[in-house]
């Protein structure tokens, strides 16, 4: 297992609550994640996975409980908002590219308009970050030209042009086919390896097991069970651990 | 971004049209059954006897009346010795349609050509050899200069950006520039304007600033979380389309000066600029639902990789949202323009005298009796001639974005 360079708590979240109207999706969530450190969440489909992960960067608004993200606290100020979101780079289920807007400019945007980077910079940035995600050559294509696989790295390109200290990924392989998969799994893969804090929903169960330090198993908008792959795959706990096991592996 | 591609290019059109014809199932259709041959017989007969109408109509009409009253047909009774007022304007346009249909558009050679030969067969038999079939000249040749100047700085040296700057600050400029002209110094009141200059002058105001409007009107009804203003701009929307236009230009007429707060003698404008008001709301109303349709096609995601990379309301608005949500309505934009632009004729209702009326009025005169036909058919023309290059523009403009591709 990568040796961790600090136990920084970057993400602090407690006592989360979250309410699509009368129904509880996120039931007093606590979790703390240091810097540095892979986590990846388990649960079956509606146990409120996504829900907590979007919560971290406020797509969704908790009702109660605190969020830290690498101390900066979310309240009411928006500009603290801003700046979580800055910190906190995220990966869709079906790539949310801009359709309207070359692979580039795709990239280049957030640096420039954001952080206010020259053209020339953000554009350099961007041409870096689609080499690390291995598709310089389609910078100037729109995002419908490509495959699915390189949609989705494009969008991960996206995210880190921000230079994000945490990545959030939301089932980022499941709407493509099962050939484009590895290359995607791939580019992850590498950014656990350079050190990137990452929380990753997927059914992954190979790749999961191999990059996680730890994993959290969400069941009815609770985490029901958390430990590291070992302990999941060796000795787990729980009645519905096991079961959830049982029918994905 | 490839110049002039297009197909067969070296066949002249009948050449084209024959392969057309071999190629398709016309052949084989045209007269597969007895029924089909009789069809196709009734249609040809049709078909030439139209043509022959209308081509005995072009020779025999009684045309004098659309050359003598050319000059009321554009500009109606302003006077002479302001018109230099409009021409800057037109050239300006000219020029500035020029640099960017090299820039954007790439119409091909045959395109350019057959534009050059019907602007100087107009000036020619139309204008006649007058000053004004001059300053005519010269607006076509500014704007073939600006096409030139802008294909060759493309091709030939780096220099678009530099063009698409220029182009843009004028179509910014265009509207401006030409009240500025309209209004400064010792200028004639609006009372004098008239003609398809009237028509023109408020479909443009209508559109250049009801668009913007339309565009915080769709929001504001489209915000989630603030019903006040979702309230506000649902009512005013139903209200103005509520009623025909008709009824709200009467209003601007007869009751817009009751109301209108006194700021810069606003209630006492006159009726010109009253009716700009009012076509700039209607057209505002109608855009703002084009508009919304737009934006609520926009999925969700859009917005949440827009809020997940950091951007602010107005980033995302300006970025994402409006970009894809114009590009999408398009085509309905366009259409909405195009019934704007021909619902100004209305405005001889409440007598302002525009390009139908002084048809109207030109038929009406006793030298002229009889001639109704020629000059319904010849303003009928004129508004064809705008609302089809319109339409042309936008197919191009789609064609441009890769909208029916993508
Ligand atoms: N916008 C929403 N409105 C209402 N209910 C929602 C909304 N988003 C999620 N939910 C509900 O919250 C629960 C958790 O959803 P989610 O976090 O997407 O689950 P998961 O990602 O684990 O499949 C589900 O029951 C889902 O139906
Ligand atoms: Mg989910």
């Amino acid at each position: 297992m990568v040796e961790k360079s600090s136990d920084k708590i970057i993400i602090h979240a407690a006592n989360v609550d979250k309410w699509f109207g009368n129904f509880q999706a996120l039931k007093g969530v606590s979790a703390d994640i240091t810097e540095g450190e892979v986590v990846v969440v388990l649960g079956p489909s509606g146990s409120g996975k996504s829900t907590f992960i979007r919560c971290i960067n406020q797509l969704e608004e908790h009702e109660a409980g605190e969020i830290v993200v690498d101390g900066i606290e979310i309240n009411d100020d928006s500009r603290n908002l801003q700046k979580i979101r800055s910190e906190v780079g995220m990966v869709f289920q079906q790539f949310n590219l801009f359709p309207h807007l070359t692979v580039l400019d795709n990239v280049a945007l957030a640096p420039r308009k954001v952080k206010k980077m020259p053209k020339k910079d953000a554009e350099e940035l961007a041409m870096a970050g689609l080499t690390r995600v291995g598709i310089p050559e389609q910078a100037i294509k729109f995002p419908t030209q490509l495959s699915g696989g390189q949609q989705q790295r494009v969008a991960i390109a996206r995210a880190l042009a921000m230079q994000p200290k945490i990545m959030l990924f939301d089932e980022p392989t499941s709407a493509l086919d099962p050939e484009m998969i590895k290359e995607v799994l791939d580019v992850m893969r590498e950014l656990a390896e350079s050190g990137m804090t990452m929380i990753i929903v997927t059914h992954e169960m190979g790749f999961a097991r191999e990059v996680a330090d730890r994993f959290l198993f969400f069941a009815e908008g609770q985490i029901v069970e958390q430990g590291t792959p070992d302990h999941f795959f060796n000795n787990p706990q729980e009645d519905r651990t096991k079961l959830f096991l049982s029918q994905i592996l | 971004m490839s110049i002039d591609s297009q197909p067969n290019s070296n066949f002249s059109i009948l050449q084209r049209l024959v392969m057309a014809y071999e190629d398709s199932d016309a052949k084989s259709q045209l007269f597969k059954t007895k029924l089909h041959t009789a069809i196709t017989l009734v249609t040809l007969v049709i078909v030439v006897w139209a043509l022959f109408t209308i081509g005995q109509f072009m020779l025999n009409g009684e045309w004098q009346v659309i050359i003598d009253k050319r000059r009321a047909f554009m500009i109606g009774r302003y006077p002479e010795e302001h018109v230099w007022r409009i021409w800057p304007t037109v050239w300006m346009f000219a020029a500035v349609t020029g640099l960017s249909s090299a820039l954007w558009l790439r119409p091909g050679k045959r395109v350019l050509i057959s534009l050059l030969l019907a602007g100087s067969i107009i000036s020619y038999l139309f204008l006649e050899f007058d000053s004004n079939a001059l300053k005519f000249g010269f607006g076509l040749s500014i704007g073939l200069f600006g096409y030139a100047l802008a294909y060759f700085g493309d091709t030939k040296f780096k220099l678009t950006p530099v063009f698409a700057k220029i182009a843009i600050a004028g179509w910014i400029l265009l509207i401006p520039t030409m009240l500025v002209l309209l209004f400064i110094g010792d200028a004639p009141t609006t009372n004098y304007w008239g003609g398809l200059f009237v028509n023109v002058i408020l479909a443009a105001i209508a559109i250049v600033v009801g668009t913007p409007l339309a565009v915080v009107l769709a929001l504001g009804r489209t915000t989630q979380g603030y019903p006040a203003i979702q309230i506000l701009t649902t009512s005013f929307i139903e209200i103005v389309r509520g009623a025909p236009l008709i009824a709200w230009l009467f209003m601007g007429r007869f009751v817009l000066p009751f109301i209108l707060p006194s700021w810069f003698g606003l209630n006492e404008a006159d009726v010109i600029i009253r009716t700009m008001i009012i076509l700039i709301i209607f057209n505002a109303a109608y855009t703002a639902e084009v508009v919304r349709g737009g934006l609520q096609a926009i999925p969700k995601g859009q917005y949440e990789a827009a809020d997940s990379i950091g951007f602010t309301y107005f980033q995302t608005l300006r970025l994402i949202l409006l970009p894809q949500a114009l590009r999408a309505v398009l085509p309905s934009l366009i259409n909405q323009y195009i019934g704007l632009f021909k619902d100004t004729t209305l405005v001889y209702l409440i007598s302002v005298v525009d390009v139908l009326e002084v048809g109207r009025k030109a038929f009406n005169e006793l030298n002229y009796s009889g001639t109704a036909l020629e000059v319904l058919v010849f303003v009928g023309f004129l508004f064809w001639v705008v609302t089809w290059s319109m339409s042309n523009l936008s197919k191009k403009v789609e064609e441009n974005l890769g909208l029916g591709t993508r």
